[in-house]
């Protein structure tokens, strides 16, 4: 197995399709999974708490191993049950933001948005007034609130320029202004292909060019909004 | 809104003051004896400034190494799927609860001039541990490094690895997320792990003294030279238990968090 999927944009690209493709097997989730995500997209995956939503998005970030099965992304494998190997998270060129947001307590605002290698000033510096960070930029995150912190979490997983962004319920906890921020970044022109898990069927209306549903670690139904 | 306190009963106070009282009498005790009016004479003598250079000396150089060598042995505990790992945990708390002496002379058959390793490093290196100030140093690590891993592995389990990962999926490779992640937030037990470490080395004898001996300006320490003091010259040893201790009041502050909780 070799070193790198090729996800790279670099920090300036423009967003590229990403092909995730494979037999996903990981506890309760069975997954036949083949999906291109169009440059810019974004596509939603809705369903219940346990519909395995959140394995998926562990199991793309490379935070989990396949119990059976393997992925490929844009046709690289980057996990393989019967290999012992598999391609590490921080080769795969996927940003993450979790449920519970996991920010670095110990760095600012800003320190933490440009945490990612490959996250350039001029691309922190948008990110922290797009998504109006600038004025707690030296804020540890235990003196932001909650809908501050999310908008934090986004930033960050977007500074490094990833070739697909990974959402995990990414209006839990927000405010409607907040959540309106991330949403006017994700509709934007650069904004960059993303998959997004949650369980509101409204908002994913709302955001997402395409949605799939999960049930029972199985899609059940794809269409449009 | 206060809690209501929650009311002890009598039976169980009157141990717990039993319990302090224990505790604290011994130390009452060396306060109360202590030469308080010849104290500056009694410690600005040769043996005991020398014993306080080897105790120092010894403590800080075993403090070190109990760093260097600790802190990645408490994060592979911690965080990597090591086979026997009940059994590698074993052995580093072993010397935690192996009378020390017998952790001397385990050193000693181990690392002594005929020793399992000792007979090599004497030939081929010309080096000899055994009753030297080097000596020493390796008993007080050997004693020392068990309380700094117990203490930074502890740590590393409670703080778990999700931050960890989060760095990663950011794209951080593993030497960075350890540097930039890792290591900082771990900083508050490294420093009480290496505070409880070093005490333990400063107060260390039954090794020492099994595997480097107890020579003047050498290998005695102030617990070695405290022990010699008492049947030549008690007002000594007592101004010697008095460093000692004081030392170890200084060492809890920076635990204090840890130890001494607010409440």
């Amino acid at each position: 197995m070799s070193t790198q999927p090729d996800l790279q944009t670099g920090a300036s690209a423009r967003p590229k399709a990403v092909d995730l493709e494979g037999h996903l097997v990981r506890g309760d989730l069975h997954l036949e999974l083949t999906l291109t995500v169009a440059p810019g997209e974004i596509v939603a995956v809705v369903g219940s708490n346990a519909a395995g939503k959140t394995t998926l998005l562990r199991l793309l970030a490379g935070l989990e191993r396949l119990d059976d099965g393997l992925l490929r992304l844009n046709g690289f494998t980057v996990d393989d049950a019967t290999d012992p190997g598999h391609v590490a998270s921080h080769d795969r060129c996927v940003g993450w933001v979790p449920q519970d947001r996991l920010l670095f307590p110990h760095l600012s605002v800003a320190a933490n948005v440009g945490f990612s290698p490959g996250a350039t000033p001029e691309r922190v510096d948008h990110l922290l007034d797009a998504l109006d960070l600038r004025s707690i930029a030296d804020r540890r995150p235990s003196e932001c609130s909650g809908g501050q912190a999310q908008r934090v979490a986004v930033a960050r997983a977007l500074a490094g320029s990833p070739s697909l962004l990974l959402l995990d319920e990414p209006s839990t906890a927000l405010d409607g202004a907040s959540r309106q921020r991330i949403h006017e970044l994700l509709g934007a022109d650069d904004h960059p292909t993303t998959l997004l898990v949650t369980h509101d069927p409204v908002e994913a209306a709302g955001i997402a060019d395409r949605i799939i549903e999960l049930e029972a670690g199985r899609i059940v139904a794809a269409g449009t909004p | 809104m206060s809690r209501v306190p929650t009311r002890a009963p009598r039976p169980l106070l009157v141990v717990a003051v039993l319990g302090i009282a224990f505790l604290a009498l011994p130390v009452v005790g060396l306060l109360q004896r202590a030469p308080w009016s010849s104290l500056d004479d009694l410690l600005g003598r040769r043996t005991v400034l020398d014993a306080l250079r080897v105790s120092l000396t010894v403590s800080v150089i075993a403090a070190g190494i109990v760093v260097v060598l600790g802190t990645p042995l408490a994060w592979v505990l911690a965080r990597v799927d090591i086979p026997l790992r009940r059994l590698v945990r074993a052995l580093v708390i072993l010397p935690m609860v192996l009378p020390p002496v017998v952790g001397g002379t385990a050193l000693l058959f181990a690392l002594g001039r005929r020793g399992l390793v000792g007979q090599w490093l004497d030939r081929w290196f010309d080096i000899t541990l055994p009753f030297t100030m080097t000596g020493a140093v390796v008993a007080a690590t050997f004693v020392a490094l068990p309380f700094y891993v117990m203490t930074v592995e502890g740590a590393l389990r409670t703080m778990g690895d999700d931050l960890e990962q989060m760095a990663g999926t950011l794209g951080a490779p593993p030497l960075t997320v350890l540097r930039r992640i890792t290591l900082p937030r771990l900083l508050p037990a490294m420093g009480a792990g290496l505070a409880l470490a070093w005490a333990r080395a400063l107060g260390e004898f039954g090794a020492t003294i099994t595997f480097a001996g107890n020579l003047p300006g050498r290998t005695r320490t102030l617990p070695l030279a405290t022990f010699q003091a008492l049947e030549s010259d008690p007002e000594a040893a007592l101004a010697l238990s008095l460093v000692l201790l004081a030392v170890s009041l200084v060492v809890l502050l920076p635990t204090r968090d840890r130890w001494l909780p607010t409440r």
